[in-house]
């Protein structure tokens, strides 16, 4: 009887696993999930549900995106670390992912999770952010900025949308490059941080240009300048700090990631697709409408962009811990 | 007038067949999602999304509006017939109405529950209609330091919800509290009281604590009596309210409408706020107050009608900014993005008939829901015959399922079942319940806001009285103060006025 | 024990527990306070309150403290049932998949704690634990635990 059990247990094992390798042809065969680690309605979100709505149409199957907030992205971020390896529980990645990770290891804490937990599908944007001030603001250019800020060493503040998040960076890294010092005032996520500016809470912040524009082209905040190399198309106007002469860069990638284990052919047909998807006219349009830009990254350069950029970050946080202990 | 004109254009949008039959759909959904215990309107409108791809982008907007406040209807109703709150804002009315079901007066008091969320409803989108744009700019304006002052207002107003005295309120506010740090602290990333459990992360859910200490309590503490229970025929009359209990409510309505459109404005879960918010006002202004606690119906209209008028309110500073303020007006904007359409400030202006067309349905969603609820109350009041002893697994059941089916979390099973018992064992040692959850819930939210100001000034705490809001606030709270302390110490002379009426 | 007392248990420990792990939080400065200070304050005044009702709820005259124990102990067996049986739900939960956790369950609930008759309640016990299964996994696509059997 025990022999039977075994043949039976080898057999089906067999044909459990002739089934895993016909997967990929036939991949998907049901509704992809998306994680995404942030609130409903922010940044991630727009774009994960705009490659959801194209997506879906090739793929043939529903795409439906998930909202597993907390702990900065790190609640959302094991769950689509630990997500079952068949191609049908994606994670919307983005920088915070390195962000929140380079943090717990610069406190001497081992993170639940790790980027090498992931493989790299392709990424969405990667926008730099703008620094915003209210309307009400006595700031109306960069320089104005700049000098009442090393007037006033420690006193200007600025909102984040949580701690050491994609909207607490830059404005660090840009308070290194000009030789400034803020004061930070967290806030619990991206939306309550803008809400802060527009409101006159703050002095200033940074944030993304798709939920930015919209609110700058409604005039309720005014744009100082882009934390990064280049101007944006979409707001022409508004300088980049190189321009001032402040080495200030920081991208907010956002994009897809797949647990690492998954197949090789579902990750190749994901990749594929998103390329796709990404450079699709429907894609591009959604994107671009608020005032972002698209920026397709291949998977495997996303991986390595992520061990570049940790290894930047890693830097930076070492530093703030030290003055932090001081 | 201009906004006529276009309610006008958005009720033709509104009241086209389609457009009826969604917004039914979605009033229906939403009252069956309400009505699960742990299945809050959320994750009812994120199930139906996918539903919605093939929809114009009206459809599909009025469509989810209506799980939104289907939901707010459906989850007063297990709070009143159950004790178990549906959800988040439905907590308040666990209070006093379930108190009135055990009395016999459980339909009347959904009843109101459901005329008093009409009330509030219907005010509440009219007043959006109006003062959008006003207010969206107005609301933005309240920050750290405000947001704290008006919480110590409900902080204070906290100490005099139970039912005896202060101190021995005082012990359950704190033990609520302490339990409302558990998670990651978010203005410096140190984790508290999680011991390595990522689930606890984002800290205790406040629904699964809600539901085990008031219905699993509630259920632990009746079996204790004989599980056979006298059911008693309900007759047509006792369904609907009396004629002083429809009185009664009419102040209560107006003013949770007030007061609920306000607190909706500001950002975080306005609603439970709202509602708590009405039901200490009321408290203070009836002339009974130590009746409340044992079914008082002002206690059911207020709260349920204030966090009608907040839901309605809570849309304005997410469509005049295209901020989401909260949970739920997120999903909104989440519905709204996939169709294409993006609230912010030019959302009114650039597309007034997705605006418009969205508010008139509001009204239709409203009266598709008190058609819905009203003849569903006597529906439910006769589930509640069935026998206890068939009711009471089935009901821990749905809260397992309800709770478990949010998350897929084991950790907040077992949450569930921990708050089961210590609502159990707080029953039986008398101590009142209702401030342990609302401080679990606003705790986090004084702590953060207190933090923040102080960053903000960077250590100075004249932000405090910075602005006038501020200012105004803090003095309110400062007079509640003295009030509560004056009434602590008056009693003595009441209890010498009983002394010589029983003497005598 | 009396009902002051069995309160101020829970609040003791509580308190104690608070108290212990915030000191282990950075506190901050008096203006700027850090994660520790609210939950070291909160967890210092459960103790004090704590203590203050323990010593409150000293026994009245005449009382015997076993007799008060029965008295609001004394009919717990069936929630301790209920108590034990929903635990055992939570943690066979997952192995054994929803579905026949809860037919399990239930029966056991239907059976023991209601004391209907085997069948009966084994067949309350499929109705609810099939219907609340089909329910949630079908019409509301829930995922919920599939163990044993697949389902």
């Amino acid at each position: 009887m025990e022999k039977k059990i075994r043949v039976a247990c080898v057999l089906v094992a067999i044909v459990l696993a002739c089934a895993g390798v016909s997967f990929a042809a036939d991949y998907p065969t049901k509704a992809i999930t998306l994680i995404n680690p942030q609130a409903p309605g922010g940044t991630l979100d727009i774009q994960a549900r705009a490659f959801a709505s194209v997506a879906e149409k090739i793929l043939g199957q529903p795409v439906v995106v998930v909202n597993k907030t907390g702990a900065t992205g790190m609640v959302g971020g094991l769950a689509g670390a630990q997500a079952a390896p068949d191609g049908y529980t994606l994670t919307v990645g983005s920088v915070n992912i390195p962000n929140a990770l380079e943090w717990e290891i610069a406190n001497g804490r081992k993170p639940a999770f790790t980027r090498h937990d992931f493989a790299g599908i392709g990424t969405f944007t990667m926008s730099p952010t703008l620094l915003i001030v209210p309307m009400d603001s006595p700031y109306k250019t960069l320089a104005d900025f700049v000098a009442a800020a090393k007037a006033k060493p420690g006193q200007l503040a600025f909102s984040s949308g949580g701690l050491y998040g994609m909207s607490h960076l830059p404005a660090e890294i840009f308070g290194k490059a000009a030789g400034l010092k803020f004061r930070h005032v967290p806030y619990g996520g991206g939306g309550p941080s803008l809400t802060a500016v527009v409101g006159n809470q703050v002095d200033f912040s940074v944030n993304y240009p798709a939920n930015t524009i919209p609110l700058l082209r409604g005039n309720k905040l005014r744009a100082l300048a882009v934390i990064g190399a280049k101007r944006l198309k979409s707001v022409p106007e508004v300088p980049s700090v190189k321009e001032l002469g402040i080495d200030a860069e920081y991208y907010g990638w956002v994009g897809l990631l797949a647990p690492v284990k998954t197949p090789k052919p579902i990750v190749d047909k994901l990749r594929e697709v998103t390329k796709t998807v990404v450079q699709s006219k429907a894609f591009v349009d959604m994107i671009e409408e608020p005032g972002d830009e698209v920026n397709y990254m291949g998977g495997e350069e996303l991986m390595k962009y992520m061990d570049a950029e940790s290894a930047k970050i890693a830097a930076l946080y070492a530093d703030m811990v030290k003055e932090g202990a001081k | 007038m201009d906004v006529l004109n276009n309610l006008v254009a958005g009720f033709q949008t509104a009241l086209t067949f389609k457009n009826i039959y969604l917004c039914f759909i979605g009033c229906l959904w939403g009252t069956v999602v309400g009505i699960l215990p742990g299945i809050g309107p959320l994750a009812g409108i994120a199930l139906l999304i996918p539903a919605t791809f093939g929809m114009d982008a009206t459809g599909a907007i009025i469509m989810l509006a209506g799980i939104y406040y289907g939901a707010m209807y459906g989850g007063s109703t297990t709070s009143i017939l159950m004790n178990i709150p549906g959800e988040s804002a439905s907590v308040v009315s666990c209070l006093e109405g379930y108190q009135m079901t055990r009395k016999g007066r459980g339909g009347a008091a959904l009843f109101i529950a459901a005329w008093g969320s009409w009330i509030g409803g219907t005010l509440g989108i009219a007043g959006l209609m109006f003062l959008a744009p006003l207010l969206a700019n107005q609301a933005v304006k309240f920050g750290p330091p405000e947001m704290f002052a008006l919480l110590l207002i409900a902080f204070i107003l906290l100490g005099s919800l139970g039912k005896g005295s202060f101190f021995r309120t005082a012990p359950m506010i704190l033990l609520g509290l302490l339990i409302g740090t558990v998670g990651m602290d978010q203005l410096t990333g140190t984790m508290r009281f999680t011991h390595g459990i990522k689930e606890l992360y984002d800290g205790i859910g406040f629904i699964p604590v809600a539901m085990g200490v008031f219905g699993i309590g509630e259920i632990l503490s009746s079996v204790e009596e004989s599980l056979v229970r006298q059911a008693h025929r309900v007759r047509f009359r006792e369904l609907l309210p009396s004629r002083e209990e429809l009185r009664a409510s009419w102040g209560p309505i107006f003013r949770g409408t007030g007061l609920g459109f306000f607190i909706g404005l500001l950002p975080g879960s306005a609603h439970v706020l709202a509602s708590f918010l009405s039901y200490t006002l009321e408290k203070r202004l009836s002339r009974k107050p130590q009746e409340f606690g044992t079914g008082r119906i002002e206690g059911v209209a207020g709260p349920e009608t204030a966090n009608n008028a907040a839901s309605e309110s809570a849309m304005i500073p997410f469509l005049g900014l295209g901020i989401p303020t909260g949970p739920a007006p997120a999903v909104m904007m989440i519905a709204l993005l996939i169709h294409g359409v993006r609230p912010g400030p030019l959302f009114i202006s650039e597309q007034p008939q997705v605006f418009w067309g969205l508010v008139a349905s509001m009204y239709i969603g409203n009266v598709i829901l008190i058609i819905l609820n009203l003849p569903l109350v006597g529906l439910f009041i006769n589930l509640l015959r069935v026998p206890f002893r068939i009711l009471f697994p089935v009901i821990l059941l749905v809260c397992l399922v309800g709770t478990y089916a949010v998350n897929s979390s084991v950790v907040e099973l077992i949450i569930l079942l921990v708050s089961g018992v210590l609502g159990y064992l707080f029953r039986k040692f008398d101590f009142d319940i209702a401030p342990f959850i609302l401080a679990m819930i606003i705790g986090p939210t004084i702590e953060m806001t207190f933090r923040q100001s102080l960053m903000r000034s960077g250590g100075s705490f004249s932000i405090f009285w910075a602005s006038p809001i501020s200012l105004a606030l803090f003095a309110l709270s400062g007079v509640l103060l003295l009030w509560n302390v004056y009434r602590a110490l008056r009693p003595k002379r009441a209890s010498w006025e009983k002394v010589l009426e029983e003497g005598t | 024990m009396t009902k002051e007392r069995g309160g101020s248990i829970i609040f003791l420990a509580a308190g104690i527990y608070g108290l212990a792990f915030s000191m282990g939080f950075p506190m901050g400065k008096w203006n700027a306070p850090g994660p520790g200070v609210f939950p070291l304050s909160l967890s210092i005044l459960l103790c004090t309150f704590g203590f203050v009702w323990f010593v409150q709820g000293r026994a009245k005259e005449g009382e015997k403290p076993r007799e008060r124990l029965a008295g609001l102990f004394g009919k717990s067996g069936t929630p301790l049932q209920i108590i034990g049986l929903t635990a055992a739900f939570i943690f066979l939960l997952e192995p054994l998949g929803y579905l026949l956790a809860a037919m399990l369950y239930t029966f056991t609930l239907f059976f023991l704690v209601s004391r209907y008759k085997v069948w009966i309640s084994a067949a309350l016990a499929m109705a609810f634990g099939a219907g609340s299964w089909i329910f949630f996994t079908k019409v509301l696509s829930t995922p919920l635990p599939t163990g044993l059997l697949g389902l």
